[in-house]
């Protein structure tokens, strides 16, 4: 008798679950890093911009393409299964959980591009459909943002 | 390999004879001009992706696109400016062609889908970068997209 009690009131508690409980899907790891990245190098031309000189111009270019590759990727990651803990907006720069990075000279800034594409390019082999296309045009935007700064 | 790749592969291939032809007919305005030196590197570019893709296509046991006898959409080319204007656009179009057929490859499944993909992502990044390359001269307040191809 207890015991089917017990049970009785165990399926009325599983029935009572709000449908929100139900098991999330999780963002790809290769959009997640990507989103990261992003932030990373938001942070480090925000970091560099005071100094840039006559490199600003082309600075700001730069970071507002990775704010909008930002938000695609933030949109991207809340489709496939929600937001990444620590997220922020793209406008804002980095996750806001380390410090800010060192500011960096134009050469540098480039390599992190150079860097960047290839790591971009590297993410999007790992994913499929539209996911893969948005990290293979980031690649391609990149790439130009190293062009850019040669 | 589906009839949506050979659709794709078709018309990235097209896009590289019209940037070829497009590059003949800016080149002529050049002449003289500091961005002669890039006009031909970019024709040769072209040129070089357009006989490999037509072979690509004719090895896959495919019947490659004719190109075009002319373009139309081209036209009017009578100053530096235009020629400059023009080959930003021609970029522009490689880099979307060359944009869906990845999307188109990142779709499917198999050895002829994941080839493609590395050879769309290659000529989508050389494309981004060929602009940009231009954008510095024809348009230096924005001399990168966020998007490539889109």
């Amino acid at each position: 008798m207890v015991a089917g009690a017990g049970a009785g009131v165990g399926v009325e508690f599983w029935r009572d679950r709000p449908k929100a409980a139900a098991p999330r899907r999780h963002a790809p790891a290769a959009l997640r890093a990507a989103l990261a990245a992003e932030h990373e190098l938001i942070a480090g031309l925000d970091a560099s911009l005071p100094a840039a000189g006559s490199a600003a111009a082309a600075l700001r270019q730069l970071r507002a393409d990775h704010a909008a590759h930002a938000r695609a990727l933030a949109a991207a990651v809340a489709e496939a299964g929600g937001a990444p803990a620590g997220a922020t907006t793209a406008a804002s720069g980095s996750a806001g959980t380390s410090p800010p990075p060192p500011a960096r000279s134009v050469a540098q800034l480039r390599q992190a591009e150079t860097d960047a594409s290839r790591r971009a390019a590297e993410r999007a082999g790992a994913l499929s459909g539209r996911d893969a296309t948005l990290l293979a045009s980031i690649a391609a935007c990149e790439a130009s943002h190293a062009e850019l700064l040669a | 390999m589906t009839g949506a790749l050979q659709v794709a592969w078709q018309a990235a291939l097209a896009a590289e004879q019209r940037a070829a032809f497009g590059y003949g007919l800016l080149g002529a305005h050049l002449h003289g001009s500091p961005q002669l030196p890039l006009a031909i590197s970019c024709s040769d570019a072209h040129e070089s992706l357009r006989d490999g893709t037509e072979q690509a296509i004719a090895a896959a046991g495919l019947t490659p696109v004719a190109p075009a006898a002319d373009y139309p959409d081209l036209y009017p080319v009578n100053t530096a400016a235009q020629a400059e204007a023009l080959a930003v656009r021609l970029e522009d179009d490689c880099a979307a062609a060359w944009r869906y057929l990845y999307a188109t490859a990142a779709s499917a499944t198999g050895a002829p889908a994941d080839t493609l993909r590395g050879a769309a992502l290659n000529a989508l990044m050389a494309a981004a970068v060929r602009a940009t390359q231009w954008r510095k001269i024809a348009d230096p307040a924005k001399p990168t997209v966020a998007f490539p191809g889109l």
